[in-house]
């Protein structure tokens, strides 16, 4: 065991330059990596804050009685799907309308037209339009309700653009994540390729596969954790400061979570990298 | 017991060994005489099993090159001493750990890895040396680490490829009565070399080889 750990780090001083291109260039994929991943994120974020302003505004009926309107607020209460219920009565509708559009207007008649109205807010995660149209469908038979109004245009874009981005994620998921590997692999097979001759005299001298493959496969995990840590470690404060600096891009929570998930996986990569490297190299060998 | 049947060797198209046939007993010291490219190398190498032979089979103790499976090289060759013509040093650490490296593969303690190492680095005289990097060391120099290695396992054989072969010539009858008192003490060898004077002044049987036969 010692021997694997005492040849692992001796592996980094021997190849010198080397093992440091390794872990660069493992950081550098990650960073590119992780950083696509906190963008799509933060993207996901912004439109989903984008539609928790989306509400639906249900007018009442004036006809409506007290009973009707609290059993549909009972209704409403009860799905998951709302976050937020609040009542606007006649006098609170006119008082807005008043701010919007000036006082006066209101005066020249008589009744006030104004209805009385629920107003839905969503729970993030069912903001989509085939969302709000259940909720429409489950209570627009209500009697008390008189009609149902949404940004529907809005939702319907907002939608798109969540399926569009989806399908970028997973593209720029495999594309970058294959090139990462593709890239990583490679250094790490010259590291090792550069002790090509080491490795075929540690065969003659009666050393087994195993025995040879340890040192180098311990050298290739922490050589990947260690660039995973800087790719993790740059991606978080890179993240930390644009939200402290940008506050209003409120870039999803646990998304620092997505920057150390590149320690684990730098260390998978040049795990694998290694192992791949160095088969390849006991496989021609007599 | 060493021994080798009807053995062929083609590489390419190149035939470098032909039929070839010969066995060592267990403590005998014997040479392999042939002039330069007459396929010594290739002998030693196919009964380290380095190589496998084309055609025919060689046999060492109970490991037949038919049929023995590759997880079993590794054992077989941590009991069989090699001394490579070309020294085949590990570049990248010095003498002692290049000796040690033999050792080390067999899960030997640290403590007697130690003990034997230098013990076996000061027979070949070489205790001086082993903190210095094998590229710091003369050809005849790492030719004496290559012989430690080879020793330091206590093989019960020893193929010696041109062991003498970069040494002056008090260094080299040092090595010759070093790898004769191992004999002395039971461990077959077998030596390759294309050097006559040698066969003419010690009383051990000589294998001829030239252009891949044996005579
Ligand atoms: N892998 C190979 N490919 C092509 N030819 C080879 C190969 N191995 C050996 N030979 C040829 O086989 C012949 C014998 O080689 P070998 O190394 O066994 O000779 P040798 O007797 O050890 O010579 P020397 O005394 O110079 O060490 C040589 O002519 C060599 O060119
Ligand atoms: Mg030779």
């Amino acid at each position: 065991m010692s021997y694997v750990v005492k040849e692992a780090l001796a592996g980094f001083r021997r190849t010198k330059g080397m093992g440091l291109i390794s872990v660069g260039t493992t950081a550098v994929s990650l960073v590119v990596f992780g950083g696509l991943l906190l963008i799509l994120l933060s993207l996901y974020g912004l439109i989903d804050q984008v539609k928790s302003r989306v509400q639906i505004e249900i007018y009442l009926s004036d006809a409506a009685t007290r009973e009707q309107i609290l059993e549909l607020e009972k209704r409403l209460k009860a799905m998951p799907e709302v976050k937020k219920l609040l009542y606007v009565d006649k006098e609170m509708a006119a008082a807005e309308f008043e701010k919007t559009f000036g006082e006066g207007f209101l005066d020249a008649i008589s009744q006030n037209p104004l209805p009385a109205s629920l107003k839905v807010t969503l729970t993030s995660g069912y903001r989509s339009s085939e969302k709000i149209a259940a909720i429409i469908k489950a209570v627009e038979k209500e009697k008390a309700v008189e009609e149902i109004e949404y940004g529907r245009k809005w939702v319907e874009k907002l939608d798109r653009l969540i399926y569009i981005l989806s399908f970028v994620a997973v593209l720029v998921t495999l594309v970058i994540g294959a090139a990462s590997v593709f890239v990583i692999s490679n250094t790490v097979n010259l590291t090792i390729l550069a002790r090509r001759d080491s490795i075929e005299i540690m065969r003659l001298v009666g050393a087994t596969d195993s025995f040879i493959r340890a040192p180098f496969l311990l050298e290739g995990i922490i050589g990947g954790s260690l660039g995973g840590s800087i790719a993790a470690a740059l991606l978080y404060f890179v993240h930390r400061w644009l939200s402290l600096r940008f506050p209003s891009l409120s870039l999803v929570p646990g998304a620092e979570l997505a920057a150390w998930l590149m320690i684990p996986l730098g260390m998978a990569l040049g795990g694998l990298g290694s192992r791949l490297a160095i088969r390849r190299i006991l496989r021609h060998l007599p | 017991m060493i021994q080798m049947h009807h053995v062929y060797k083609t590489v390419g198209n190149t035939t470098v060994l032909e039929d070839v046939s010969l066995q060592v007993e267990k403590g005998e010291f014997v040479f392999l005489l042939g002039p330069s490219g007459a396929g010594k190398s290739t002998v030693l190498r196919l009964i380290h099993f380095d190589e496998r032979p084309t055609q025919g089979w060689v046999r060492l103790e109970d490991y037949n090159s038919s049929t023995i499976k590759s997880r079993h090289i590794p054992l077989l060759r941590r009991r069989v001493g090699m001394i490579f013509q070309d020294f085949k040093l590990l570049r990248d650490r010095n003498i002692f750990d290049n000796v040690a490296f033999a050792l080390e593969v067999t899960g030997a303690k640290k403590a007697l890895m130690k003990r034997r190492v230098l013990q076996t680095l000061t027979l070949v005289g070489l205790g001086h040396l082993r903190n210095m990097m094998p590229v710091q060391l003369s050809g005849g120099e790492q030719q004496r680490v290559s012989i430690a290695r080879a020793l330091v396992n206590q093989p019960f054989a020893l193929l010696a490829d041109e062991p003498l072969g970069d040494l002056d010539k008090e260094a080299a009858s040092d090595i010759l009565q070093l790898l004769r008192d191992l004999n002395h003490q039971g461990t077959t060898v077998l030596m390759a070399t294309h050097d006559t004077e040698l066969m003419e002044t010690l009383p051990y049987r000589c294998l001829m080889i030239e252009k891949g036969k044996i005579f």
